[in-house]
């Protein structure tokens, strides 16, 4: 919610990792659960933290709250739940870092360019 | 080395790895994209690895003390119980990782080496990563610095590859009969640990 796309890039690089989706956090959904109780444990987990579950693009952290509302459920859900968040911090940290590691290259460009 | 090495049922020749010219090294894991795919989403090891409440919050002491041990007894920086999971390996427990993995608890699946154990359920050894085919390009060795890796599969008594018991480092190195022995038995306990609270759960 206070992420502004694209306020971290669809990969984070040099790691290639991509930006987690709706679709990838409902696929792994329908792997513990079966396609109709995923896709309505999903959008009672966006209608928790009100985020849009058609939307095509969410914020990395939206999703995370998202993802963090499933723990909420059983066992099975909250085991999806942690490979999600797992793969939702990675893709967070490393584009942070990775534009960190940017923005300290751009202002080391301009310091030595003066 | 042989010895260990006759016992596993890896296949073509070809795709050898080593650690040196002179050694011939341990085989690299014949598996498919599909086949590993398969491993990972089946839907029956998820819930077997739910079941036994592998991904809790709190690091078990027992499991966490057996990382700490096994990384010490073969000389190495990081000792690690892993959860395979099909988007992500959880560290269920670790000893000496530090910056974004221990921030994240885990990788995304496609950079674990553990995964090759889950889906083989044979271990897993990387001897020199920079010259082994199937973790070369792998970011936790090119951006990461992960050198070398020994996994031993975690499998339950229903017969799913959970993860692994594994040790790591950051520079190449050989592990012996021994050094593998030794892994095995920190393998064997940890299993015994975790199939103890299946069993505390159901009392």
């Amino acid at each position: 919610m206070t992420e502004q796309l694209p306020a971290r890039p669809d990969t984070a690089p040099p790691f290639a990792l991509q930006r987690p989706t709706h679709t990838l956090v409902l696929e792994s959904l329908e792997r513990y659960l079966g396609p109709e109780e995923a896709a309505e444990i999903w959008l009672a987990a966006c209608r928790v933290v009100q985020i849009d579950p058609e939307a095509e693009q969410t914020p990395a952290h939206d999703l995370l709250n998202a993802v963090g509302a499933l723990d909420a459920s059983d066992q099975l859900v909250a085991t999806c739940a942690t490979g999600l968040r797992i793969r939702l911090m990675s893709y967070m940290i490393l584009a942070d870092r990775q534009q960190g590691a940017s923005s300290t290259a751009r202002m080391q460009g301009s310091t030595t360019g003066r | 080395m042989a010895g260990l090495r006759s016992i596993l049922k890896w296949v073509n020749p070809i795709h050898l790895n080593s650690a040196s010219s002179a050694e011939p090294g341990f085989p690299v894991p014949a598996v498919t994209d599909a086949q590993m795919q398969a491993a990972l989403k089946q839907r029956e090891r998820l819930q077997e690895i739910a079941s036994l409440g592998l991904t809790s919050a709190g690091t078990d002491r027992i499991l966490q003390d057996l990382c700490t041990e096994a990384a010490n007894a073969l000389g190495l920086p990081i000792g690690l119980v892993t959860v395979v999971l099909d988007e992500a390996q959880h560290f269920a427990a670790q000893y000496g990782l530090h910056g974004w993995m221990e921030e994240a608890k885990g990788t995304p699946v496609e950079w674990s080496f553990c995964r090759f154990s889950v889906a083989t359920k044979e271990e897993f050894v990387v001897e020199d990563a920079e010259h082994h085919a199937l973790v070369q390009q792998n970011p936790l060795v090119t951006m990461d610095g992960l050198r070398c890796y020994a996994g031993i599969p975690l499998i339950s008594s229903r017969g799913f590859a959970l993860g692994s018991f594994c040790v790591a480092g950051t520079e190449s190195r050989l592990f012996s009969d021994s050094d593998l022995l030794t892994l095995r038995g920190f393998a064997s306990t940890a299993i015994a640990r975790i199939e103890a609270r299946r069993l505390a759960a159901n009392d």
